[in-house]
């Protein structure tokens, strides 16, 4: 098998594909859980980014900051789940378009 | 050494050192008030002996503009003088045995001495304003000496009483001093005596007479001077009978000419003697206390001493008050030593028989109470004459007064069988010391101080006509009977004090408040109620104004504010969705903004 060389370009697609799934799943999805998923695929995405610059211009920084962006994604996750839990048991349902009270 | 004269002024100060000097030192100095008294007495005497050509005065200081600390002695507060210091002497060498033991003898001789230097006071002040000075003084100094054994039951309540009544008197005498001030611009005794009668001035004479009536326990104020036999014995003898009481007797004898400008209020004070004479003494025909006998019987003679004076013969007065003080004060004392000796037993139904236990007591006793019965050649023979003489024009007083003067024969001569004769009841003794010396004086002054009294014309028909009164009085009492209903009724005194219980608390206090909270509510009120109103307008204005314009502009701006935000409240949805689809689209277009620009 012979295979074109993975280049920074193919990266940099893989990347704008994830983005595009993430933003389009957390805009078109009613279930929060799914939605935390799609910020976990854009958090991943710009990731990708980060790393593939990094590998491309040789250089450590974009690493460094893509294990920053996964601890935040981990807190970020962590505490989500924990609103999403308090919310189920209080109101019963994780659809966000019935929890509509974040106004005025 | 001082000239007695000119220093005449010191006569009070003697007791008033002497009350000080006992009040500092309390325990172990109480003689020296005897001879406190004993210095103003020898003082008065010696001016009295010297024979000064005139009144003599003295100006202490000036205590208010237009108001001196003015000392006057003439005649009359030269024998005042003498009376109230003799037998205020005499009265504290009894004293210094009757009181002998008792908790709080310093005390008693301290008040004793007060009392005194007030009432001296009283009798040498040269205008109404210094008078009343020692008035309020003898007043706070009987009400300290009734209320003395203040941890018995009813004490404090009869000393508060006769506290009371005095004050309902000097009230009068207040306003009646204060109109002569602003009327007459001036209050001493010879200005008042010359000044013109007018109306302010009749006003005065009749309030300073019902202070007297306060003093001098007379209708409508004496239901305080019985209940305040509940004093020691001598104190009773002393300011319950011989001096405090008269005063209002001296204030008419210093008043003369002015009263005698007086017709009307000369009247008034005639028939309030002649009224509280006759109850008095019908009330002291059925009480067995013999104190409370004696207090009545000393009503009644002040009634008599207030005939004379509102008559104009404030001489005659003046001459009963002496006469009564030695015969009152000698009463007074033997029923001390009878009380004494029979350790504190008043009731006279209980006694009898003591004429072979207290002989001399007896004689003395019976001496005192003839003269008091008016019995040929003693003092009160020819002073109750003098005082017939003065109501002769009235044929009404003249006979309340020849009534009365039976009526006292008539008690005095029950009181004395009671206590002396009949069955020998309880164990007595003889007084001796100065319980009994302390009277020969008093016994001597109760015979033949009629001797002092004013020359005036003899009128046989008077003189035989109060012997036979008296002496029929006299045998008469011996074995009185009087019918239960009666007795019953004069045992209730005439319903006095009832009637003020109905009228003045149940009256004054419940009906007069309910008077008060009327006037209160409806006129009173009114004040608060309009100033309510004016402020209620005026606060209307201001509040409109608070409404409208200040209002107004806070309220412009919160409508400025809710008319621009309202489209952008619409964006707030609470959807997560749209606020999501929001971000993504503020950033495409500034990204794209960002690029095409």
């Amino acid at each position: 098998m012979n295979f074109a060389p993975i280049t920074t370009a193919h990266y940099l697609v893989l990347s704008a594909a994830l983005l595009v799934i993430g933003v389009v799943g957390l805009l078109l999805r009613r279930n929060v859980i799914v939605m935390l998923m799609s910020v976990e695929l854009i958090l991943n995405a710009v990731n990708i980014n980060l790393v593939a610059f990094s590998r491309h211009w040789q250089h450590a920084t974009g690493q460094i900051f893509a294990i920053f962006v996964i601890c935040v994604a981990v807190a970020e996750a962590a505490i989500g789940l924990g609103i999403l839990i308090a919310l189920f048991r209080n109101r019963g349902t994780v659809l966000s378009d019935e929890i509509d009270l974040l106004k005025w | 050494m001082v000239n007695p004269a000119s220093s005449f002024w010191w006569i009070p100060l003697y007791p008033l050192a002497g009350a000080a000097l006992i009040a500092v030192f309390r325990r172990g100095v109480s003689f020296i008030a005897p001879l406190a008294v004993a210095l103003s007495f020898l003082h008065a005497a010696t001016l009295w002996m010297s024979a000064p050509p005139g009144p003599l005065t003295h100006t202490l200081s000036q205590w208010m503009p237009g108001l001196p600390m003015g000392f006057l002695l003439d005649k009359l507060s030269l024998t005042m003088v003498l009376l109230v210091s003799g037998v205020g002497l005499l009265i504290h060498l009894y004293s210094l045995v009757y009181m002998a033991g008792e908790e709080g003898f310093w005390r008693y001789f301290a008040c004793l001495n007060l009392f005194v230097f007030f009432m001296l006071l009283l009798v040498l002040a040269d205008n109404l304003i210094f008078l009343f000075a020692g008035w309020e003084g003898v007043g706070l100094a009987s009400y300290l000496l009734i209320g003395f054994h203040h941890d018995r039951p009813t004490v404090n309540r009869n000393a508060n009483k006769a506290f009371l009544y005095n004050r309902a008197g000097d009230a009068g005498f207040l306003l009646g001093t204060l109109i002569l001030l602003a009327t007459l611009g001036t209050v001493d005794f010879a200005s008042l005596n010359a000044a013109p009668a007018t109306a302010a001035t009749l006003a005065a004479a009749l309030l300073l007479a019902f202070a007297a009536t306060g003093k001098s326990a007379q209708l409508p104020l004496f239901v305080w001077l019985p209940d305040a036999m509940v004093g020691p014995t001598p104190v009773s003898a002393l300011i319950h009978a011989a001096t405090m009481v008269t005063a209002g007797i001296y204030l008419f004898a210093r008043l003369g000419p002015f009263l005698g400008a007086h017709p009307e209020a000369g009247f008034v004070i005639a028939v309030i003697g002649a009224v509280t004479s006759l109850l008095a003494a019908t009330v002291a025909v059925v009480e067995n206390d013999i104190k409370r006998i004696l207090a009545y019987s000393t009503v009644s003679q002040l009634g008599l001493m207030f005939l004379a004076a509102g008559r104009g013969a404030t001489q005659a007065a003046m001459f009963h008050v002496l006469t009564h003080a030695f015969f009152k004060a000698l009463l007074f004392l033997t029923a001390g030593n009878v009380i004494h000796a029979l350790r504190g037993e008043q009731d006279i139904r209980f006694m009898g028989g003591l004429r072979g236990k207290m002989p001399w007591t007896f004689r003395l006793m019976t001496l005192a109470g003839l003269s008091l019965a008016g019995f040929p050649g003693l003092a009160g023979f020819f002073s109750k004459e003098a005082i017939l003489h003065a109501a002769t024009a009235q044929p009404l007083l003249l006979a309340v007064a020849f009534l009365v003067s039976f009526l006292t024969a008539l008690y005095t001569s029950r009181m004395l069988w009671a206590v002396f004769y009949g069955t020998y009841q309880r164990d007595g003794h003889e007084a001796h010391g100065l319980m009994l010396h302390a009277l020969w004086p008093l016994g001597l002054g109760s015979a033949v101080a009629g001797l002092l009294g004013p020359s005036q014309p003899v009128s046989w028909a008077l003189l035989l006509g109060s012997t036979v009164v008296s002496l029929s009085g006299l045998y008469l009492g011996r074995n009185i009977r009087i019918p239960g209903l009666v007795e019953a009724f004069l045992k209730r005194r005439w319903f006095v004090s009832e009637a003020y219980e109905l009228v003045l608390v149940e009256g004054a206090t419940h009906r007069g408040s309910r008077l008060l909270y009327w006037v209160d509510r409806n006129i009173v009120d009114l004040i608060p109620r309009l100033s309510a109103g004016v402020a209620s307008v005026t606060s209307s204005f201001s509040a409109m104004f608070d409404r409208v314009v200040v209002d107004g502009l806070v309220h412009l701006v919160a409508l400025l504010v809710e008319v621009v935000s309202f489209p952008l409240r619409l964006l707030e949805t609470g959807r997560i969705h749209h606020y999501a689809l929001f971000i993504l689209l503020t950033l495409a277009f500034s990204l794209g903004w960002y690029w095409l620009a």
